[in-house]
This record gives structure tokens, C-alpha cells and sequence, in this order.
């Protein structure tokens, strides 16, 4: 398989380096290799792209979501490079189409297109007050994750409804990202506005890379862990100064990961339904909204009768329709391991069975304390940390204690009274809050907690005649 | 820029130079001071077969041979004493004259100047130079490289050399180039001159502006023609300072700025101000060729051959104006004057030329030079014979030469990041 980029809509691929599969050793790929002058033409590319007005953007993004296919050879690939049961691949590709509709109807709920101001999106801010939603200038540069084969439908589908020109360097392993860009493309967007680019992260030009894009940029969007990120995108050294740094991230925008460490409240019986909705919190288990830890309110029950769920999945190779466990990186159940024997004292740990480099039979733990470890981290393994309540208020107490950092990028409240719910939602410190909803159904609008149809524009407020706002 | 329907203007005889060979023959002329300098700019130099260019220059060799046994002892150290004295008669002759080396090759037991030179580098300076002159460190400001001295008069006359190349090249008078280079070296310093000689409008590059300032100039100007460098990406990736500007930063800062686009990088109606790309160093090498193809819409370039010791030595012609020729980028005519350019193999005691196919050590004889005298000099550079003398089909006579190398490849990384190409 060869993975290209796309510049100004056309695929490339000058030079190209090689990756391996950490989980299929025999399985190898060639990805096209971005030059520096490759990123160069991005970046001109970008800056010379066609906007679109606001309707035309959400009709061409309609269009992209029927167009969005992949093929069996793609969906091969992804397991093979994520370890990721195919069910659970399947799953998130078939995903993409309805992101793009998502973000097209959520533009168009939020904001409305008003002839009068020539095809920008405005809201009405306030009586005789409309607040226009311009495109930032510029370019959006975004460095996509390695664990979510989304990630590029997200960026992209968000840029386009945004009209905001985009660079997106994928993961290497990426093989979405070009179905996506191609029919984004094929919808009518102008080539220049999608640009992709592949090139080796560990070659020794890809920092001078990084550092291009970032400082040609007026917007950044990054995936991954804070200090990681930092590491390789934000500082660079000074021209001007030797042995001093500069910061890039000081004079432009950067959309940042929130921490995940994902939670959900849940209460009752594991019923049918229940089992649904675990598997659909647990079953990406790579994926950063994949739940994390789980607080049982008033059912005493549900702790054990979860290690039985999870005890039951079917564990095999993740090629196999019936598998429900795939693998994880070795280094993650490294770490996973290291931290179950550090604690063994003040918990009980139900499975954790080392089955390979590369695989682990689920893990349930339950402890008498929230320990930050398991009920304020990710550990993107199979892995649940189960705590009791005896109400929701202490559940969400106890989430908020937990977890002192960035708020969690999303919390669920599954079968707790409806008021009392809606009425705590507000106080939880995470960026999305779901009603009887999986933590992995975070709105493709506003996966990272920030609204991106507002991050992604500036502001202008139109104030009509006599009427002032109140 | 002269149009390919022109082109056979470059290859006729200029009438004053068959009135100037015709003293030289006569013996009338046998002082290479005499000759006049805007004779080395005639191209009838390149349209005589050897057997007619060599009798011509062979007065200036043997004066200089001469010289040099006189005026420079402690570099030729007797070598040429047996040559001085009117033995140098015929090419035979010549070809049994040794070579001069600055590092010894004990394969051939040539023992090299570089220590001499290095403690008194006026060694170089020929005893008997006529006037004032000024010093160029050959492989560029690294410090140690010897120098090869040179007065007003030999800059005179190896500028108007170079204009040579600029007519094989297509420049004219009322042409605008722009250049990069550095001009603190001397081939920084001949092409701004030999620009001006030839009657173009030249604008140079201050050090502190970059390749964005670069190309708003070229745009401002006008230019027409871009006189710059090119480094082998892997050279270029690890010399910062020789990278500051090159053509990959011209190429760079266009794409990256839509605005500049249709000054070096055609624009999207495929349109390009920039119609002749001169690329210098050491030769063009492949990524620079490769940028040319990719992103400048196959624009013309080519190249000339020269270094402190001796410009100019060889040239590739325009493209456009040759096609179908052999002589395109790094397949160089040989430019016989000032100096005189050899490729050689040992025989026996002698150095004679290589047949085609072979490869040689490239030797110059500057046989019109005040300053210093080399005679039969292998700086340490080797070259192939492409095409002997009248084979290229473009109607320049001189053979053509190709896969020109330093044999020392740090000296070829010290020529990239101290010398004219570190613009």
C-alpha cells in the first residue's frame, strides 16, 4: 500500500519512507515523504485557496459525505496499524460521513446565512445585534493523532464549514485522511484549501518542518498530550540569538487537547442495554474518549457484575469479526502493568492477564480511594477503574477531586434522574457532559471542548440602528 | 536574451582576431601584454582546432615558462629550467613539461608547493609582476588556501573571458541580472564585472536580505537573468550558513508566498519573469536540476567553470539556444584564454591528453597573466572527455568536458560553505 498526500489536489509522493506494523511484523507500507519545498507548496497553497461562501461550504460538505467510501484494503490496514478490532474500525469509519453532516447541521442551526452580509454566517448575538462569523485569516495548521482514524475527517470537516484553509499533517499510518481530503475535494472545495502532508517524525528535518508550518500558520490545532506537543511543535530555536528558544505558540492561536481520562456515572443493573453502552464506551479502547472510569451509584452490584462483562469479551486477533479485544501498544501495558503492581496493595484487580507483548485480558480495579492514577488518568489500554457512590452528587464531587488538572474532555451521566442530571451538568469539570450517552459520542463540533465554530473565526458584531443590545 | 535564431553570431570568427593571429604567427606579437584585453571576448578562441589554437598561444607559454622559472624558483624549483631557455618549441615539447602540484602524489612523484606557500604565500607572486595586485585564496576564505595573485590587467582580461560564456549563455547587452553570490571572492567579484563589461544591468544581493527581499528586488529591477548558487541537498542540510541563499530558498520563499509567484516560479498561467538561471559552484549538481524541472518549469540554466586560479576554464551553453547539443549543464566547452585547459593521463614521463571517454586531471596554463604563473597546474580536480574538438553539434569547436570532481571531497565541502557559493 502506498499512503499520499494531497497538494492543491493533486497526490504526491516525490519520496516516500517505509512503516511497520508494531502488531503484524510482516505487514510494511510506503507513505509519501513530504520535502521541505513539498511543505512550502502547502503553505502557499493555502494562503492562495478560495474561500467559499457559508452556504456553498455546507451544501460541498453534504456532497463529501456522500461521497466518503473506503475500501476493504483500508480497512485492513487501520487494524493492522491500530490493533483495533475490525467491528470497532468499521465502526469509526463509517463514523465520517455522518461528522461531516453533523458539523454542516450544526453550523447551520448556529448560525444563519444572511444575504445581507454577503454569505457570512451570523447569529443574532442580541435584539439589533448580529455577530458575524468570519474565517480567520491565514491558515489552520493541524498536527493529527495516531489513534483515531477520524481525526482528519474531524479537522477537515470543521476547516471546511469554517472556510479556513487548511494543512493537515497526518499520522503516518493515516489511510483515511486521503479518502477524506479526496472528497472534500471531489465536493467542490477548492484543492488549495485541503492540503495533506505525510513525512517521517523521526527524520531529522521534520522539527524544521514542524516548525514552518507553525510559524507560517494563524491558527494551530493539536492532538496529544500537552508537554509531547510542546516537544515538537511550539519551541524552536532563535535565529537571532543562539541558544535561546523561540516560543511559536506565543502570537497565534493554538487549539489544544483537553485531558481525557473520560468518566461516566452509571446506575442500576448490567442489563442488555447497559452492555451496549459499555461497549461503546470501552470498545475504542485506544481512543481518547474512550470512558476510563466509572462511578456505580447505589448499586453495589455493578462493579462485579462488570468484571463479569469484561471478563467475557472475546480477546483474539484483532483481524477476527468476533473479537472484541484487540491489541495495545506494549509500551502502554507496560506502563499499565507497572502501575497495577505499584498500587496491588489498595485495590483488587479483577483480570490483567498478559497474554502477549501486545495484548491484556480487560482490567477492572476497585479501591477504597480515588487514586489519580486510575480514576484522574488515560491509560489507553482495556482498563476500567470502578468506584461507589451513594448519590450523584457525590459522584460528582468526586470526579471533579479526582481529576485537579484540565477538566475531562467528556463525562457521561447514564440512567440518572433527568433533572438532577441536567441540573449538576453544569458543574462538572469536563468539556462535554452526555445524558445517557457513551463518552465516545462527543460531537464532532466540539470534540476538544471548544466550540470550532467559534474558535475557528473572529468575531464581529453588527449593531442595527437605534436598537442597542441590552 | 538572443534568440536561438542567432546563435550562429557566437560562432563566427571575429575579423580583427584573424589580424591579431596573423602577427602572432609573424612573430610581430610575443609579449601577452600586448594583446589587447577585449580579444579574450572574441569566440573565434573556440572555433580553432587545436592544431591552429596551440601555435597561436604557444609565444605567451613559452614567455611565461620563462617567468615563471625566473620569477617564481621556490614553486617550480627548476622544474621548468629545461623549458626556459627556448626549448619549448612544439606542443611535443609540451606535453613533457611536469605538472605542478600543491599536495604531493606520490603516485606519480609530484611533490606539491602547499608547504612552501603556506609559510611565505608571496612565493606565489611572481617576482618581475609588473603592477599592484591583490590576492584570492583558492577553495574560498577558508584562511590556509594559497593564493593566487592577480593585477587590474589579468582582471581585465578574464572578465572579458567570461564574456564569453555570457554570449554562449544569451545574455546581451541591455539584459538585467541579479546575483547572489558573495562578493568578497573573486568569481563573486568577476561576474558583477564581466556583467557590466557585457553591457547588462546588474543588481547584487546585500548579505542581510533574504530570499523574500530577493525576489521583490528581482521583481523591482526587472531582472530578466539570476546569477545564483545551488548546493547538493545533503551539503545544503547541514551548512547552515552556505544554505542562506541558494536557489532552493528563491524556490522556497516562492512557493511559500503567492504573491511572488511569476518572477522565478511560474505563475498559474504558466508565465516567468526570470529567463536564464545561472548556476555556479562547482557544478550543477542533481537537485539543483531537479528544482529547475519541478518547480521552474524547466527554465534554462547553465553554468562556467572557474575558480581563483583560473577563470574562465569551461562552459555549458543555453539550452534554448543549442537544442540537440551535448553541451547542456554540466557538460562544459573548454575556454582556451586566458588560460589554457588540459585533461591529462601520465605516460611514461609525460602528461598527455586523455582520449575521449577517460578521465584526467584537469590542468590550466595561464599564459596571460601578470600575477601568478601556473603552468601546467592540477589543482586537484579531475574531468572526462565527453566530445573531442568539433564533435558537439552545438558549433562550438573546443572539446566538451563533463563529471568535473575535486579528487578531495572535504575540499569540495570547504568550496560549498566558505566560497562563492555560500551566498
Amino acid at each position: 500500500m502506498l499512503i499520499q498526500g494531497y497538494l492543491a489536489g493533486k497526490m504526491h509522493a516525490r519520496k516516500t519512507f517505509t512503516v511497520k506494523s508494531i502488531f503484524y511484523p510482516e505487514y510494511s507500507f510506503q507513505v509519501s515523504d513530504a520535502t521541505m519545498l513539498d511543505v512550502s507548496s502547502a503553505i502557499g497553497a493555502a494562503r492562495s485557496a478560495e474561500r467559499l461562501i457559508f452556504a456553498e461550504r455546507l451544501q460541498r460538505l453534504d456532497a463529501a459525505a456522500d461521497a466518503f467510501h473506503y475500501s476493504a484494503d483500508v480497512l485492513e490496514h487501520t487494524v493492522k496499524m491500530s490493533g483495533l478490532p475490525i467491528k470497532v474500525v468499521r465502526a469509526l469509519l463509517d463514523e465520517i460521513p455522518g461528522w461531516f453532516r453533523q458539523v454542516s447541521q450544526a453550523w447551520q442551526e448556529k448560525v444563519k446565512d444572511q444575504p445581507e452580509y454577503s454569505g457570512t454566517p451570523a447569529e443574532i448575538a442580541a435584539p439589533g445585534a448580529d455577530k458575524l462569523l468570519q474565517p480567520v485569516e491565514g491558515y489552520c495548521y493541524a498536527v493529527g493523532p495516531a489513534n483515531d482514524p477520524r481525526a482528519s475527517a474531524l479537522t477537515a470537516a470543521n476547516c471546511a464549514a469554517a472556510g479556513v484553509p487548511l494543512v493537515f499533517k497526518a499520522a503516518r499510518h493515516d489511510a483515511a485522511a486521503p479518502l477524506v481530503f479526496q472528497c472534500l475535494i471531489q465536493a467542490g472545495f477548492d484543492p488549495s484549501a485541503l492540503n495533506l502532508l505525510y513525512f517521517d517524525n523521526h527524520a531529522a528535518d521534520a522539527p524544521q518542518k514542524h516548525h514552518k508550518l507553525v510559524a507560517a500558520s494563524s491558527l494551530t490545532w493539536t492532538f496529544g498530550p500537552v508537554v509531547d506537543v510542546d516537544r515538537a511543535l511550539r519551541y524552536t530555536t532563535d535565529p537571532e540569538h543562539p541558544g535561546s528558544r523561540l516560543d511559536l505558540f506565543a502570537d497565534r492561536r493554538v487549539l489544544r487537547h483537553a485531558n481525557a481520562a473520560c468518566s461516566a456515572v452509571i446506575s442500576g443493573e448490567l442489563d442488555g442495554e447497559m452492555r451496549r453502552f459499555l461497549d461503546a464506551s470501552l470498545g475504542f479502547a485506544s481512543g481518547c474518549t474512550a470512558t476510563r472510569s466509572v462511578l456505580a451509584v447505589r448499586s453495589p452490584d455493578l462493579p462485579e457484575q462488570i468484571a463479569e462483562y469484561l471478563a467475557s469479551l472475546k480477546v483474539g486477533d484483532p483481524l477476527q469479526e468476533e473479537t472484541q479485544v484487540g491489541y495495545i501498544l506494549p509500551g502502554n501495558l507496560d506502563y499499565l502493568a507497572d502501575l497495577l503492581q505499584k498500587h496491588a496493595l489498595s485495590i483488587k484487580i479483577h483480570g490483567g492477564r498478559r497474554l502477549s507483548r501486545q495484548q491484556m485480558s480487560p482490567v477492572l480495579v476497585t479501591g477504597e480511594n480515588d487514586l489519580p492514577d486510575f480514576f484522574g488518568a488515560e491509560i489507553p489500554a482495556y482498563f476500567l477503574a470502578v468506584g461507589q457512590c451513594d448519590s450523584l452528587e457525590q459522584a460528582v464531587r468526586r470526579i471533579n477531586s479526582s481529576n485537579p488538572g484540565e477538566p475531562r474532555l467528556a463525562v457521561s451521566l447514564y440512567h440518572q434522574p433527568a433533572a438532577q442530571a441536567a441540573a449538576l451538568a453544569g458543574q462538572i469539570r469536563a468539556k462535554t457532559v452526555l445524558l445517557n450517552q457513551p463518552t465516545t459520542y462527543v460531537a464532532p463540533y466540539l470534540h476538544e471542548g471548544n466550540d470550532y465554530r467559534e474558535w475557528l473565526c473572529e468575531s464581529k458584531l453588527i449593531i442595527k440602528d437605534t436598537n442597542q443590545p441590552e | 536574451m538572443r534568440q536561438p535564431e542567432d546563435w550562429q553570431q557566437v560562432l563566427a570568427v571575429e575579423p580583427a582576431f584573424s589580424e591579431l593571429a596573423d602577427a602572432i604567427l609573424q612573430g610581430r606579437l610575443v609579449d601577452y601584454a600586448s594583446l589587447p584585453p577585449e580579444c579574450f571576448s572574441w569566440h573565434a578562441w573556440d572555433q580553432l582546432p587545436q592544431a591552429r589554437l596551440f601555435p597561436l598561444i604557444l609565444p605567451f607559454l613559452r614567455q611565461q615558462v620563462g617567468r615563471a622559472s625566473r620569477a617564481m624558483p621556490e614553486i617550480y624549483a627548476g622544474s621548468l629550467q629545461d623549458f626556459a631557455n627556448a626549448a619549448l618549441q612544439s606542443y611535443e615539447d609540451w606535453l613533457s613539461i611536469p605538472l605542478l602540484v600543491k599536495d604531493d602524489l606520490p603516485e606519480y612523484t609530484l611533490h606539491g608547493f602547499r608547504s612552501a606557500a603556506s609559510n611565505a604565500p608571496s612565493l606565489l607572486k611572481p617576482r618581475d609582476c609588473p603592477a599592484g595586485s591583490m590576492a584570492f585564496g583558492s577553495g574560498g576564505s577558508a584562511g590556509s588556501a594559497t593564493p593566487t595573485y592577480v593585477t587590474l590587467a589579468d582582471r581585465e582580461r578574464e572578465i572579458q573571458g567570461w564574456r564569453r560564456a555570457h554570449n554562449y549563455h544569451g545574455l546581451t547587452s541591455g539584459d538585467t541580472a541579479l546575483y547572489t553570490y558573495n562578493t568578497t571572492h573573486k568569481g563573486g567579484q568577476w561576474m558583477q564585472e564581466s556583467l557590466l563589461r557585457h553591457g547588462l544591468t546588474v543588481h547584487l544581493r546585500r548579505p542581510e536580505e533574504d530570499a523574500v527581499q530577493v525576489l521583490e528586488n528581482l521583481r523591482r529591477s526587472g531582472a530578466n537573468i539570476l546569477f545564483t548558487v545551488q548546493q547538493p541537498y545533503e551539503t545544503m542540510q547541514q551548512q547552515v550558513k552556505s544554505a542562506g541563499m541558494n536557489l532552493h530558498a528563491l524556490v522556497m520563499a516562492s512557493l511559500e508566498n503567492p504573491g511572488l509567484r511569476g518572477i522565478l516560479v511560474p505563475d498559474r498561467q504558466g508565465r516567468r519573469q526570470i529567463e536564464f538561471i545561472f548556476l555556479g559552484g562547482f557544478a550543477i549538481p542533481p537537485y539543483g536540476l531537479e528544482l529547475l524541472e519541478e518547480y521552474l518549469g524547466s527554465a534554462s540554466t547553465a553554468t562556467l567553470l572557474g575558480s581563483s586560479e583560473a577563470i574562465p576554464q569551461a562552459a555549458s551553453t543555453n539550452p534554448r539556444l543549442t537544442p540537440g547539443a551535448v553541451c547542456h549543464y554540466n557538460n562544459l566547452h573548454l575556454l582556451q584564454a586566458p588560460h589554457y585547459i588540459e585533461v591529462l593521463k601520465p605516460q611514461g614521463s609525460r602528461w598527455v591528453p586523455v582520449e575521449k571517454g577517460e578521465t584526467g586531471l584537469l590542468v590550466y596554463s595561464s599564459w596571460a597573466r601578470d600575477g601568478t604563473i601556473w603552468i601546467r597546474y592540477a589543482p586537484g580536480d579531475s574531468a572526462k572527455l565527453l566530445l573531442n574538438e568539433g564533435e558537439c553539434p552545438c558549433g562550438i569547436r573546443t572539446p566538451v568536458i563533463t563529471d568535473v570532481q575535486r579528487l578531495d571531497a572535504n575540499q569540495r565541502e570547504g568550496l560549498l560553505e566558505f566560497g562563492c557559493a555560500a551566498g
